[in-house]
């Protein structure tokens, strides 16, 4: 007994030495965690597939444990809280059109032969052979009832897209016919793609559709288990219209921290994960046979938001000298290494065909230049410009707590503007707080409250035509994301005096439109970081990834065709 | 004082106790800067005009004067109506109920853990100060107890959990395989362990501290010495005196701490994804979700104040002094 | 106990080893720990003592740089901790009564608020920075202290030559403060210690959640981002997670020892008071 007592401290420490050594090896040894994962997935009863011997090919697995980072509630349309949520539920829930490996838009609900006349009427016939998960037929009115519903209801995504349409006629069992209100050559991507179909049955005459607990799509998958915090088990659905899944019944535990997953992953627990994974793990995990990683372009863009209504930054030229202080490839270059796109000052991705390929410029003596001709000219002891009154040229800028990236984005940003001589503070703020300042009420009317902040847009919003227009028109009800407070008249101009009725038309627009941004500088586009995952063939070789997609996807688990 | 009296006084305290708390945290969410508004709404918030989302707030009552949202929130508590979650859509009392749970049981075992492991280590370090083994135990102890929760739950994660694979890496359970009878306890059991294990090492020292110290004074006490002269054994002594006396100040502090105990580790929640009330309440005051950031710590602060009641009920059984003297 | 004053020696001489280092630090460190470098990620070598980190910054600078502001917070919130709960405790002490049932409600409220949910709310309210974090964590943690410093309060009391100073005309304010506070000294000492640890640890802590100032060079940060940036899954443990980690121990283990050389000059008092 005393022994034991006397024993148990030094044990620990001796446990906690062990431990230590054995960290270390992780990375060293990557081959040895193999045959213990593999053990291991033997032993365990219910979790995973078991990986053949190498001799013959992997035969379709059973069931594959994959993380989600999130709680998304039912993973219904009404409840979904993130773009993770849209990510999962995209298997349970169906839409008549979606996107391709490639980013284009193909039908998937609907015949190859829909009609679309001046942007503005669509026709479309169903497929036939569609079935909710409650066995309730995938029809016209189903459709309609799904693009109706929404309109006067909380969620706010679908209720804009709702609102669009003028009429939805059913032409027959399964054929109909939607009118938006004014030509939309964006409708295809930003409606057709994002309306998920539900079952009349379930939400006819729902006051609240948050209430419904029950999570009926007609996806592939349906959602067999939901138990809050903890897991989804997604069970596919046989004789799904375009094949039986390869998987038959995914498992999802909701895990937060991204270090377990990777743990997870690392050790053969995990198949994948809806999450990223960061650019300094992709040796690791490339070292390992089982896993590959996965990086493919996302349409989020990083970037700095520059208050335009306030002193200094009213003056374009000194938005233009932040431009060639700050040395934005280069900070793209150590935040994401090889896995972005950096930013360009015409604000879109620079691979998109109408982009244009200017970018920017790292000269620390042409923003001295242009400081010099605002009257900055006078330096401090600390090498900080004076302006006429005297006072330091200190600016501030927020950027989220929870984010440790766009933190080391700003310490860059410090040391370089340290340089030309404007001292930057940086203020870390609780997401929800920060929003307060940046984006009041989330509402650009309501007006801003900063000096420049770390900011992002999602992959839907960089994905559509109308970003850049969104981004800086000084209307608020046409330039929603316009946070920045831009104003130019000739970006007005262009956009109220553009007639769009073809996609060529829009990406002239959208050139002319670029030239007005790279001259007037709204704000910094840092770059558009990739996704980047990583996945587990050797338990599962169907993943399928592209542009703007997550691996777990439609395409990832679809029977060889 | 007679000691219904005495009781009738305490029960008020606490009373009071309770009535301040479920007024504070009526207030607390609403100070927050920000809104629910994002949660309530979904994703593309930026896309409501300001009359639409006005009328979303309408919906939830949340644009009436505060002394009104006051009323129905008490009102609500009463009737034992909660409500649904803004953020996870479900109704909070079966959120709490579940979560709670867990955080119970470890927030249990490790009180009980770190209760006996401290105080065993405690007075092993007082009566074994002159030698070697006490000092050993000492130092040990203190490198543990110094080392970051999370550096330590980290690790563990790693070592134990994703490369020797002994332990799970997440959740309070199996959730694929469905275990009942013996086998769910085990696996619960094994599901418990590295959180656990994590929460321990880092609380184990006020006990140990406090074992120690309330030892080493009754060691020196006269009455030990006399003992240890009249040739009673040593163990005899240890077991009959020594450890009497140091139950009372480690009871003491177990009820000092019980609240911070009981409040849920969100760290050790976090990493070892275990479905607990801090990562709850953390979430709930991410989204701004006004209802369940209430009940959260209402449910967590009634629980510690009910605990500190049980506490000060059972002082006097542990403590003979106290019996019959009024401690305030 | 000639052992543990050896103990509290030791305990001495390191913290005080540790306290000038921080002070040196700019005279110590070889680079500037906000100099950011396209060397990032890098094993240790002759440039860099430790490695870098993510953005090329030199850890080793980065470690001693980060024991002011780790030491800073552990002093500050120690010293408001220690202040508020010992003004609380000998007011309830020395007046009892209805003072000492208001206060002890007072205390008993805020012993019954989650601690890490109210310090995620405050830091929602407040700039995240040193002199906030400080704040945050010794007003959470202050209940203990006053709930000791009381029951000792009310025991010094009852002595003679404070009962034969009241006799005499003293007024309460001289008495507490030039008398009593003397008294509470070793105690306060004794608690001190306690509470300085708690203070370093607890910044990690928020660190790691991303409350503390993410802004500035700390153990907590330091330690946070190596988390950030996956350290643990890699080689970059050993000098990017370890060293941080291993000095806040250390710290705590001095500070630890220290509260034992303390101990013995407590006696009898302490036995009153658990």
């Amino acid at each position: 007994m005393k022994s034991v007592k006397r024993l148990l401290p030094l044990l620990l420490a001796v446990l906690m030495v062990l431990s230590l050594c054995a960290c270390g090896s992780n990375a060293a040894a990557p081959a040895k965690t193999e045959p213990t994962a593999a053990a291991e997935a033997q032993a365990e009863p219910a979790s995973e597939a078991t990986p053949e011997p190498t001799q013959e090919p992997t035969p379709e697995p059973v069931t594959l444990t994959i993380a989600i980072t999130k709680d998304e509630n039912s993973l219904a349309p009404f409840t979904y809280v993130s773009a993770t949520g849209l990510t999962v539920n995209r298997l349970v829930y169906d839409t008549l059109f979606t996107p391709d490996m490639e980013n284009n838009v193909v039908p998937w609900m609907v015949e190859d032969d829909y009609t679309v006349e001046n942007n503005q009427v669509y026709t479309m016939k169903l497929l036939p052979g569609q079935f909710f998960h409650n066995g309730d037929p995938v029809n016209a009115e189903a459709v309609k009832f799904s693009f109706e519903y929404p309109g006067d209801k909380n969620v706010s995504g679908q209720r804009k897209v709702c609102n669009k349409i003028e009429s939805i006629e059913v032409l027959g069992e399964l054929e109909l016919r939607f009118t938006l209100k004014t030509p939309d050559v964006n409708f295809l991507r930003d409606g057709f793609c994002l309306i998920r179909i539900i079952d009349p049955a379930v939400y006819e005459g729902v006051e609240d559709p948050t209430t419904v607990e029950a999570s009926i799509g007609s996806g592939m998958y349906k959602l067999a288990e939901y138990k809050t915090g903890e897991y989804y088990v997604l069970e596919a659905v046989d004789g799904y219209f375009r094949g039986t899944p390869a998987v038959q019944t995914i498992n999802m535990p909701i895990m937060g921290d991204s270090t377990a997953i990777q743990q997870g992953i690392l050790s053969g627990e995990l198949a994948a994960s809806t999450g990223n994974i960061g650019m300094e793990m992709v040796e690791t995990f490339a070292a390992n046979p089982d896993l590959a990683v996965v990086a493919n372009a996302d349409y989020g863009p990083t970037i700095i938001n520059i208050n335009n209504e306030r002193a200094p930054f009213d003056q374009v030229d000194f938005r233009r000298a932040l431009t060639y202080a700050i040395d934005v490839n280069g900070i793209c270059q150590m935040i994401y290494g090889d896995y972005a796109l950096p930013g360009a000052p015409g604000c879109l991705r620079t691979d998109l065909p109408y982009a244009n390929q200017t970018a920017y410029t790292y000269d620390p003596a042409k923003a001295v230049e242009l400081l010099e001709g605002l009257g900055y000219t006078e330096l401090n002891a600390d090498g900080i410009r004076l302006d006429k009154d005297g006072n330091p040229l200190h600016i501030q800028i927020l950027s989220y707590a929870e984010s440790p990236q766009r933190t080391r984005i700003c310490e860059l940003m410090k040391e370089d503007l340290a340089e030309v001589g404007i001292e930057l503070e940086l203020v870390t703020m609780d997401m929800d707080t920060a929003d307060t300042y940046i984006w009041p009420d989330f509402d650009v009317a309501n007006g801003r409250d900063y000096d420049l902040s770390t900011w992002g847009w999602g992959t839907a919003a960089g994905n559509s035509y109308t970003y850049l227009i969104s981004l800086c028109h000084s209307d608020p009800g046409i330039g929603t994301y316009n946070v920045c407070g831009f104003k130019s008249e000739r970006f007005d101009a262009l956009v109220n005096g553009a007639t769009i009725t073809s996609i060529a038309d829009m990406e002239e627009l959208l050139r002319q439109l670029q030239e007005v941004v790279i001259d007037e500088v709204p704000l910094i586009t840092i770059g558009c970081p990739d996704k980047l995952q990583v996945v587990n063939t050797a338990l599962y070789d169907g993943w399928q990834s592209g542009k703007g997609a997550n691996v777990v996807n439609i395409y990832s688990f679809l029977p060889d065709a | 004082m007679t000691e219904r009296r005495e009781m009738r006084k305490r029960i008020l305290h606490y009373l009071l106790l309770l009535a301040l708390v479920i007024t504070v945290n009526f207030f607390l969410p609403r100070l927050l800067p920000g809104s629910p508004i994002k949660t309530l709404t979904g994703e593309e918030v930026g896309s409501l005009t300001a009359a639409e989302k006005q009328g979303i707030l309408a919906a939830y009552d949340l644009d009436k004067p505060l002394g009104k949202q006051f009323l129905l929130y008490l009102r609500n508590l009463f009737t034992l109506n909660w409500g649904n979650s803004y953020s996870k859509r479900q109704p909070i009392w079966r959120l709490i109920r579940s979560r709670t749970g867990w955080t119970l049981l470890l927030a249990g075992s490790n009180l009980l853990v770190s209760t006996v492991i401290g105080s065993l280590l405690g007075l092993f370090a007082a009566s074994h100060r002159q030698s070697r083994r006490g000092a050993a135990a000492l130092i040990g102890s203190t490198v543990i107890s110094s080392l970051p929760s999370f550096w330590v739950a980290m690790i563990l994660l790693s070592v134990f959990g994703a490369q020797l694979g002994w332990f799970p890496l997440y959740g309070a359970y199996d959730l694929w395989g469905k275990y009942t009878g013996f086998a769910r306890f085990l696996d619960i059991l094994r599901h418990l362990a590295l959180p656990l294990i994590t929460m321990v090492f880092t609380s184990f020292m006020m006990f140990f501290t406090t074992a120690r110290y309330g030892a080493l004074q009754v060691l020196s006490d006269d009455y030990i010495k006399m003992a240890y002269m009249r040739g009673i054994s040593p163990g005899r002594v240890r077991r009959a005196y020594v450890l009497r006396n140091t139950w009372i100040p480690v009871f003491t502090m177990v009820m000092l701490d019980v609240g911070y105990l009981l409040s849920g580790s969100v760290l050790i929640e976090t990493v070892f994804s275990y479905p607990g009330l801090g990562s709850l309440m953390q979430e709930a005051v991410r989204a701004r979700d006004y209802p369940l950031i209430q009940y959260t710590f209402l449910v967590s602060s009634t629980l510690t104040i009910f605990a500190m009641f049980l506490a000060d009920l059972c002082q006097p059984l542990v403590d003979p002094r106290l019996r019959g003297a009024g401690d305030e | 106990m000639p052992a543990m004053n050896n103990l509290g020696k030791v305990g001495v001489v390191l913290l005080a080893f540790i306290l000038l280092i921080a002070l040196f630090a700019p005279q110590l460190a070889p680079y500037d720990p906000h100099k950011s470098s396209p060397q990032n990620y890098q094993a240790p070598g002759k440039e860099h003592f430790l490695g870098t980190n993510d953005i090329g910054q030199d850890i080793f600078s980065e470690l001693l740089f980060g024991a002011r502001t780790s030491l800073l917070i552990g002093f500050l919130s120690a010293l408001i901790s220690i202040a508020l709960g010992t003004l609380i405790g000998m007011l309830a002490g020395w007046f009892e009564g209805g003072t000492d049932r208001w206060l002890m409600k007072l205390t008993a409220f805020f012993m019954t608020i989650p601690y890490l949910p109210a310090v995620i709310i405050l830091s929602a309210f407040t700039r995240p920075g040193i002199i906030s974090t400080s704040v945050i964590l010794g007003i959470m943690s202050w209940p203990a202290t006053a709930r000791i410093v009381r029951s000792e309060t009310m025991t010094l009391k009852k002595r003679e030559y404070i009962q034969v100073c009241k006799a005499m005309g003293a007024p309460d304010r001289y008495l507490l403060f030039r008398h009593i506070v003397k008294e509470l000294m070793p105690l306060i000492m004794y608690r001190a210690a306690a509470r300085v640890r708690a203070g370093i640890l607890g910044e990690s802590s928020l660190s790691f959640l991303g409350l503390g100032s993410a802004a500035q060079k700390s153990w907590g940060t330091m330690l946070y981002y190596a988390q950030a940036k996956n350290a643990l899954l890699t080689k970059a443990w050993v000098w990017w997670v370890l060293p941080p980690g291993l000095c806040i121990a250390l710290v705590s283990c001095a500070l630890s020892m220290i509260s034992y050389g303390a101990e013995t000059r407590l006696d009898r008092r302490m036995e009153d008071l658990l």
